[in-house]
């Protein structure tokens, strides 16, 4: 486990599940680790390092993202695409983090590559635990090649 | 063109030929009757003339040798001859002269000779009585010179007294010594006047006849001389004569050595049936004839009798078998018809059947690729039989030019394999696309190989349209329960772990953490609230219908500002509406709600805009027309100038509203069968939307629509 801890990136429109995965990642110390983007169009713009994401300094290069599928703009399969596509992102994991249970969504996400599907659930205590074990999982326990 | 069936030439050859048959059963009986009446009658009218003929041959026959028995009363009599010796040797003496005329008055009056003369061996009359003074005649007078080398009575035949001109026949009688037999002392000439009676006799005919008659003729050299009166012909005795050339005449038979019955043409030429017979021991031929004329008269008559009979009869058979026939026809012409009827009916009901489901029949020649099309193949291609030739080729010009090449390939399958099926489609006048799907099956085959198909052929395209309109339906169902399942679970998953949040933090945390976590929890449950609304409110488009009602595009417009007026006056925007002359007819409030939902989203988006302008309008007439809305907002890159029709599609994350609006104005504009599109430069440009109505437009007088 490295000293610095990894940078995510939050891919989210709605504000409340923003600060829900906000206050469930506070235990880990993030910091300003977790940058959110509320579309796929900023998501793609932040990795791209474009427009007001231009800064490398404020704007870091993920080491994990956290991506919702339904986004104004830019769907978020299509963000999964490009990033899976880009030989300079491909190596980010992708956890894909929606309310969609549908299975077409799955089948779309892993042919796209996404790394893990988790469906947000509506209970409470089982979001808080879907939210530790996810924080555990990646930013305690996963090893990264950078 | 009448085409008689197998059955029905049958039935006529049948009836012609009874016909035939009983026809010439009919004539055939007429024809034996007829020839057997013929035959019998003319065997009757024969033996009639054979038995005048005999019986005259008999009675002239036995009226010679009465002739000849008057001579035998002088011949060999010794008194008698030797009173002629006596006169001979004393002519002076007027005792045996008066004997000598007793004598021969005596023989005068036993046959009513005409003459009785006695005279000597050179033919000069020594004693007549009646006494006369005219000459012997030379003929008389020859016989009597030649008479001694005979021993009999002859019969000098028919001859004419050159001194008086009639016509007399003698019997001569040699009066020989007594002495000396050998020695001819004279004769006696019994003269005899024919027309006293043996004219009458042979003239006469036994029954009433208007053509018969007997005559007798003889031979001299190369002639036939007719001996007594004619019945058609003054004159004739000893003074006709016919040479003997003329076989052709039954008197001509006659010397010539036939006997009985014959025919042929007589004296006047005219063709006669004869008996013909020689008188025994004399230079006569008797000939009984009549007219074949006469003769065949009542022949003749019966044959008209038999001929009208048995054309009576004839006509009878010919009605009977003209009736059956008629009879016959009618059936065959009342079945004919009532098939026809029945023809006609089932193509009408396959006409109206094909009219009705767009299913029309084809058959290909494959030999010459022409088709033969059904009423409603050429509807379904959109051309008239009269004006188009419909070969393969022509067809696949009618169809679209993409898919020309499968509908070629699929007419070789259908030859090889013996049936296929295709899918096209045709541009028919003026551009109309038609979907088009059909059948065919190799229906005629020769030496194995198909040279006729027949199919069907069907108009999809409303089909085609109801499938993709499904199709479409179906999409939007799953995008809507999609969406509804990911966007209202959302704001529960909010609800419930803010609620979780909650309870932790009613237990440690400051107020102010608590205050967020109930305001996140507020607002989603209002965002539910307002998406639940308003899924409702899309789910009861096309569902609730109002009567329509008509309403000018200037109302609309106002009741849209009147809606939205708060928020237009807000923002600050400036709103102008252009005059349009267009009225539509439809559900109001639905129809509002177009305006309204695009001068929200208008609102919405003006941006940064320090001037903001909204401004409606419309271009174009009638159903064509084209409304717009048109705003100097923040405007919409081309990438999402689709997508934002979507259902629950937000291109702002923060922006108010749930993402139905366009997609509800979507909905109204397509129940209404037209479409909406954006129109925007990208960001900052303004945007306009614009829509098409076509079935909300009330086209026509406004007076008419009030």
């Amino acid at each position: 486990m490295n000293g610095e801890p990894i940078v995510i990136l939050l891919v989210e429109d709605d504000p409340a599940h923003a600060e829900i995965v906000r206050r469930s990642f506070e235990s880990f110390r993030l910091a300003n680790r977790l940058m959110h983007v509320a579309d796929g169009q900023a998501a793609l713009d932040y990795l791209h390092r474009s427009g007001e994401y231009a800064d490398a300094a404020t704007s870091p290069r993920p080491g994990l993202i956290l991506l919702d599928l339904r986004l104004p703009k830019v769907d978020g399969l299509e963000v999964l695409e490009t990033i899976k596509s880009d030989g300079n992102l491909s190596s980010i994991p992708v956890v894909i983090l929606t309310t969609s249970a549908a299975e077409t969504d799955m089948v779309k996400a892993y042919t796209s590559h996404a790394n893990s599907y988790l469906v947000k659930p509506v209970d409470f205590g089982q979001f808080l635990i879907l939210m530790d074990t996810l924080g555990y999982y990646w930013l305690v326990w996963n090893q990264y090649p950078y | 063109m009448r085409v008689l069936g197998a059955a029905e030439r049958q039935a006529s050859y049948a009836l012609v030929s009874a016909f035939v048959v009983l026809a010439a059963g009919i004539v055939a009986g007429g024809y034996i009757y007829y020839h057997a009446y013929e035959q019998r009658y003319r065997a009757q009218v024969e033996s009639q003339l054979s038995a005048t003929a005999e019986l005259k041959v008999t009675e002239l026959a036995a009226w010679r040798s009465e002739r000849l028995g008057d001579a035998s009363v002088l011949y060999g009599n010794a008194p008698f001859s030797t009173l002629v010796q006596n006169y001979l040797d004393h002519p002076e003496d007027s005792d045996t002269y008066l004997q000598l005329s007793m004598w021969l008055s005596k023989i005068l009056a036993a046959y009513q000779y005409e003459r009785v003369s006695l005279l000597d061996a050179r033919g000069v009359t020594l004693v007549a009585e009646p006494p006369s003074p005219a000459p012997v005649p030379s003929i008389i007078s020859q016989d009597a010179s030649e008479i001694p080398s005979a021993s009999q009575p002859i019969f000098q035949d028919f001859y004419r007294d050159e001194t008086d001109g009639h016509i007399y026949l003698d019997v001569m009688v040699p009066i020989v010594a007594a002495a000396d037999t050998r020695r001819v002392l004279g004769i006696v000439d019994l003269r005899i006047d024919p027309a006293q009676y043996l004219y009458p006799y042979i003239s006469s005919w036994p029954i009433p006849s208007s053509t018969a008659e007997t005559l007798i003729v003889r031979r001299e050299g190369q002639d036939v001389v007719y001996l007594n009166e004619l019945r058609f012909l003054n004159n004739t005795a000893l003074a006709l004569r016919i040479p003997l050339q003329r076989t052709e005449v039954p008197a001509v038979k006659a010397v010539l050595g036939q006997q009985g019955i014959v025919e042929g043409r007589d004296y006047r030429n005219v063709p006669v049936i004869a008996a013909v017979q020689a008188v025994p021991d004399s230079p006569w031929f008797l000939v009984a004839r009549m007219d074949t004329a006469e003769a065949d008269a009542p022949v003749r008559e019966r044959l008209w009798q038999v001929a009208l009979l048995v054309a009576v009869v004839l006509a009878g058979a010919s009605a009977s078998v003209g009736w059956i026939w008629w009879q016959q026809r009618l059936r065959i012409y009342r079945e004919r018809a009532e098939a026809g009827e029945r023809l006609r009916d089932s193509e009408q009901r396959l006409r109206r059947a094909e009219a009705i489901a767009h299913l029309g029949h084809w058959s290909l020649d494959l030999h010459t690729n022409e088709f033969a099309w059904s009423d409603e193949t050429y509807r379904i291609l959109g051309v008239a039989a009269k004006d188009f030739q419909p070969t393969v080729e022509h067809l696949l010009r009618l169809v679209h030019p993409d898919d020309r090449a499968t509908l070629s390939q699929a007419l070789i399958v259908m030859r090889q394999a013996g049936a296929g099926d295709f899918a096209c489609r045709v541009l028919r006048a003026g551009n109309e696309l038609r979907y088009l799907t059909g059948s065919g099956q190799a229906a005629l085959r020769q030496e194995g190989e198909p040279t006729t198909c027949f199919g069907t052929l069907m108009d999809v395209t409303e089909l085609h349209e109801k499938e993709r309109e499904l199709q479409q339906r179906n999409a939007d169902l799953e995008r809507f329960t999609y969406t509804v399942s990911h966007d209202l679970k959302s704001p529960l998953v909010t609800i419930k772990t803010f609620l979780g949040y909650l309870r932790q933090d009613l237990a440690h945390a400051d107020a102010e953490r608590r205050e967020q976590d109930m305001n996140y929890i507020g607002a989603a449950a209002d965002r539910m609230g307002q998406l639940l609304d308003e899924l409702l409110d899309l789910s009861r488009l096309g569902r609730t219908s109002k009567p329509p009602v008509t309403v000018t595009f200037a109302d609309l417009a106002q009741e849209a500002l009147n809606l939205v007026a708060g928020r237009i006056a807000e923002r600050g925007v400036e709103v102008r509406v252009a005059e349009a002359p267009i009225t539509l007819c439809g559900d109001r409030a639905r129809l509002v709600e177009i305006w309204q939902n695009l001068l929200e989203n208008a609102v919405k988006f003006m941006g940064q805009q320090n001037h903001p302008s909204i401004e409606m309008g419309a271009e174009g007439e009638g159903r064509a027309a084209v409304f717009h809305v048109h705003d100097n907002g923040m405007g919409i890159d081309p990438r999402y100038q689709t997508k934002i029709f979507g259902l629950f599609e937000k291109l702002e994350p923060r922006s108010e509203g749930t993402g139905i609006g366009l997609a509800l104005v979507k909905r109204i504009v397509e129940l209404y069968e037209g479409r909406i599109w954006v129109e925007s430069a990208g960001c900052g440009q303004g945007a306009t939307f614009r829509f098409t109505l076509p079935a909300a437009i009330q086209v026509g007088n406004k007076e008419d629509n009030p």
